[in-house]
């Protein structure tokens, strides 16, 4: 993080329709944080600078950017795009955000303490866990938040953040099921694979993101998963069985390897809620006792949905790459790009 | 898209526009928040039950009815009032369904006619129309079935008055719907709706025809409200006069809006010894003056005010919302994952809950905070319904006779955002201390928490109830007219109305079916009715537009 001295300047946002609010930001503090103590939440999503959901464009004054993956943000960085959880400003700024200002929030997130109510290993890289949220200050115990939507939390001990979707759907018991990819020295795999327990209470912010189902779409809805990236299309998907949803719906799974093929039974049981399904999880690089489809779930969708004459919604979520390449093939495959809706996660160490 | 059904409709003048009606929501959305596809699906499911009325009343005049077919078609006709079904894969939904029932009724019919030696007609119209399996051929489709289909051939007249009729028998079904729920039928308003559906379906063209339907139509909207105010008594006896809490108590919390008192029971029922308190919402308030409504102690109160500031008001309620019938508006975040919708109710990505089980809403009440602080209590009263009122009639008499009361005003109807509806509450603060205040509906929340005092004991404000309750005020106006030898017409009476939706044109029909005149309606009058039908209705019925309120009140008070 860059270090300069404790010095503040006044960063202005702007909406794309036209609404300007002026936060004052020290050097130390990223644009994203700052607004965040001034009560305005911006969209955000890894806040590690990894899956450009913050991308802005500055048009006056200067930041300096943190660490981030360069490829994610919207707009080249030579063209004024920055990503706001990793921008700090040295100068009094504009920055133009890509969306209207109802899209912010001006409520605070609040914090739930959850406990770890469920820990276990679903498959190779990949951990299951079950928070149970504790009643808030007002007495609150549900889980509110759209599916699609991801919790931030912190790592215990660490103090850092990191953003997971969860794979249930909104609740008034407090749950929230997780499927969590494992990086090899990562804060929270570290956590979840050497010191996490059942009974350990966490600290969870309440739910954000704008990754989801177009409620009115009456259009067939695909899914797309890469890894982990199930876990927000599970949760749509058991919402569209809950909530009686007509409309037809296909899953494409895929996984590098047999052994990270998870949450099997999950998908199964989609079949009794939802009258119009079907799901394929297809393996990468297949072992031997692999029975199932081989390949990627982006080419397999790609090519089942090159043959339809009514183009489905589809719904994406995984790595950037297979993000990217889902947009590739799909709107080749005749899929307008606005009946895609993504969500890339990244790999946050 | 093309819809003109209520009464914030697009009024933009807008020349360029290739249709000759001249207001009207026509674009991807209307100013209720009905999409395009939605609007033509609901026109789509309006068409089959036509159809199903056509072959219904076949069966009737066969001696063979079947109640079946104009509960199906009340509930259908409902869900397509405004505010209450924005859920457009409900539609697809309903519509398979509706065809299923027209089919049985249309083989109800042929075995009818055949077991009776008589060749089954071949019905045209309604009774023809296929909707296409696909979403995006059925909204086509609309074209030819839709509210404006046939303008260029009939004009804006009869396509307006057609629509007269459509509307008011849309309020017809919304009102018989509601009683059903609570096990009430009567043959006569299975007619009165079969023969308007039939009347519709079979595509009518002449304007005396049309508009003697309309007033007929009131006629068995009368019907329907007696049937509806015999349901509501019956199930939870005859309101009496009482005070409400408007201001919450501590504790968890369930909020109740709409207008379905047998929904509203049933989750008194589910929440019975839960320690969850229920509130009413809207239109829901005047449950409070039924004695087996009441008489459940966690029937806690009234909490917030008219339906366009639900968004507000169930933002800042600490439980969850359920939706009974009309006005639902588009939830917004803060809530959306805590409002519940049931019956004919319904928007995308909105829990939908039957009855039968409310455990779900149970539940989120339990788990959500509900109120935590204590606030000192403040009340309204409702339930003056009837007989309420007649209970007290010789004291009304007297005080009209000795001159204490010289105007009763009758101030109801829908409310809603659109500027304008001030109105009302200018008339009800500016009326004399002589005059007796009667409410209905929910444009009674602009003024129901003013100081009107009271004369000889009577309070001035008097709520009779929702707008379902409209039989109720007619019912008083009938007593006082027997009471006073006089016609309606005659008594000291005068009617401010507010509409907004579609059940208040059924109500419009029936006041004009009992031939009472010199009705304000406001704030501006329907879209559907062109200035050749609005000429047609001064001229018999001295249907008033809404003007300056003083000058209006002062016109009232002289008699006019």
């Amino acid at each position: 993080m860059p270090t300069e001295t404790q010095v503040g300047y006044d960063v202005t946002l702007i909406t794309t329709d036209g609404q300007e609010s002026t936060v004052r930001c020290d050097a130390d503090t990223s644009v994203l944080a700052a607004a965040e103590n001034a009560g305005l939440v911006l969209k955000s999503s890894c806040q590690a600078g990894g899956c450009g959901a913050c991308s802005a464009v500055i048009k006056g004054g200067r930041v300096e950017m943190g660490d981030h993956d360069p490829d994610v943000i919207e707009v080249p960085e030579d063209e004024g795009g920055i990503l706001l959880c990793r921008s700090f400003p040295r100068q009094d700024c504009r920055i133009e955000l890509p969306y209207a200002s109802s899209k912010i929030v001006t409520a605070p997130p609040s914090r739930h303490e959850a406990e770890i109510t469920g820990l276990d290993r679903a498959a190779d890289g990949v951990m299951h866990v079950t928070l149970t949220l504790r009643p808030g200050e007002d007495g609150s115990s549900s889980a509110d938040f759209e599916s699609g939507q991801f919790f931030r939390m912190m790592v215990p001990d660490i103090g850092v953040r990191r953003a997971y979707s969860p794979a249930n759907v909104a609740n008034w018991d407090g749950q929230l099921e997780f499927y969590i990819r494992l990086l090899p020295g990562g804060a929270m795999s570290d956590y979840l694979t050497g010191r996490a327990a059942v009974g350990d209470v966490l600290t969870v912010m309440s739910a954000d993101g704008e990754f989801g189902l177009v409620e009115n779409g009456l259009r067939p809805r695909w899914f797309i998963a890469g890894g982990t990236g199930l876990s927000p299309l599970l949760s749509m998907l058991r919402r569209m069985g809950e909530w009686g949803d007509a409309q037809p719906a296909r899953l494409f799974f895929g996984v590098t390897r047999h052994d990270e093929v998870f949450a099997q039974d999950s998908i199964a049981a989609l079949a009794e809620s939802l009258p119009d399904f079907s799901a394929e999880t297809v393996v990468w690089h297949p072992d031997p006792n692999w029975t199932g489809a081989t390949g990627n779930p982006v080419d397999l969708a790609a090519a089942e949905i090159a043959l339809l004459d009514e183009m489905p919604d589809v719904y994406v979520c995984g790595p950037p790459p297979m993000v990217d390449a889902a947009y590739a093939a799909l709107t080749a495959a005749g899929v307008p790009e606005d009946q895609i809706h993504a969500e890339r996660f990244s790999a946050v160490i | 898209m093309f819809c003109y059904q209520c009464e914030q409709t697009d009024r933009t003048p807008q020349p360029g526009r290739p249709n000759l009606l001249s207001f009207g929501c026509a674009s991807t959305k209307g100013n209720c928040g009905k999409d395009a596809t939605t609007a033509a699906l609901q026109d789509a499911l309006v068409e089959v039950n036509l159809g199903i009325g056509q072959y219904a009343q076949k069966l009737r005049e066969l001696g063979a009815p079947d109640p079946r077919f104009a509960a199906h078609a009340s509930f259908d006709l409902f869900t397509t009032l405004t505010n209450v079904n924005f859920n457009a894969s409900r539609f697809m939904t309903l519509i398979a369904d509706a065809v299923g029932v027209r089919e049985e009724a249309k083989a109800a019919y042929e075995a009818a006619a055949r077991a009776a030696g008589k060749e089954p007609e071949t019905l045209t119209g309604a009774a023809q129309f296929v909707p296409a399996d696909k979403i995006s051929e059925v909204v086509a489709q609309a074209a030819t079935v839709g509210v404006d289909a046939d303008l260029d051939t009939l004009g804006a007249d009869i396509i307006g008055l057609r629509n007269l009729n459509l509307y008011g028998l849309k309020g017809v079904c919304a009102y018989a719907h509601h009683a059903h729920a609570l096990g009430y039928r009567s043959d006569e308003t299975d007619t009165g709706i079969e023969n308007s559906l039939a009347f519709l379906g079979a595509g009518p063209t002449e304007a005396d025809a049309l508009l003697g339907e309309a007033l007929e139509l009131g006629s068995v909207n009368y019907k329907v409200m007696a049937m509806l105010d015999a349901a509501n008594t019956g199930s939870f006896g005859d309101p009496v006069p009482t005070p409400v809490r408007v201001t919450p108590v501590v504790g968890k919390a369930i909020l109740v809006s709409g207008h379905d008192l047998h929904d509203l029971a049933a989750i008194l029922q589910a929440t019975a010894g839960t320690g969850i308190n229920v509130y009413t919402h809207g239109e829901m308030l005047p449950a409070h003056g039924y004695p087996e409504l009441h008489k459940h102690s966690h029937l806690a109160g009234n909490y917030g005010g008219a339906w366009q500031d639900q968004q507000r008001d169930f933002t800042a309620f600490p439980g969850p919302i359920v939706m009974t019938s009309n006005c639902l508006i588009e939830p917004q975040p803060a809530y959306r994952n805590r409002i519940f919708t049931t019956g004919p109710v319904g928007w995308p990505g909105i829990r939908h809950v039957e009855t039968s089980d409310l455990s779900l809403v149970v539940k989120a009440a339990q788990s959500l905070p509900g109120f935590t602080t204590e606030v000192s209590e403040e009340t309204v009263t409702t339930g003056f319904a009837r007989n309420a009122v007649l209970s007290v009639a010789d004291k009304v008499i007297d005080a009209v006779k000795a001159g204490d009361i010289k105007r009763f005003l009758l101030i109801g109807g829908c409310d809603g955002a659109a500027p304008g509806r001030n109105y009302y509450t200018d008339v009800a603060d500016h009326a004399p201390d002589d005059t007796i205040l009667m409410t209905l509906g929910c444009n009674k929340y602009r003024f129901n928490d003013h100081e009107f005092g009271e004369i000889g004991g009577i309070p001035r404000l008097l709520d009779l109830g929702q707008c379902n309750d409209s039989y109720s005020a007619v019912q008083i106006a009938l007593a006082l007219a027997d009471a006073f030898d006089c016609g309606v017409n005659d008594l000291p009476l005068s009617l401010f109305v507010s509409w907004f939706e579609q059940k208040a044109a059924a109500v419009l029909l029936t006041l004009l079916s009992l031939g009472i005149r010199n009705i304000r309606l406001g704030p501006t009058l329907p879209a559907f009715l062109t200035p050749a039908v609005v000429d047609i209705l001064v001229d018999k019925f001295a249907l008033k537009p809404i003007g300056d309120p003083a000058e209006d009140l002062a016109a009232a008070m002289a008699g006019a």
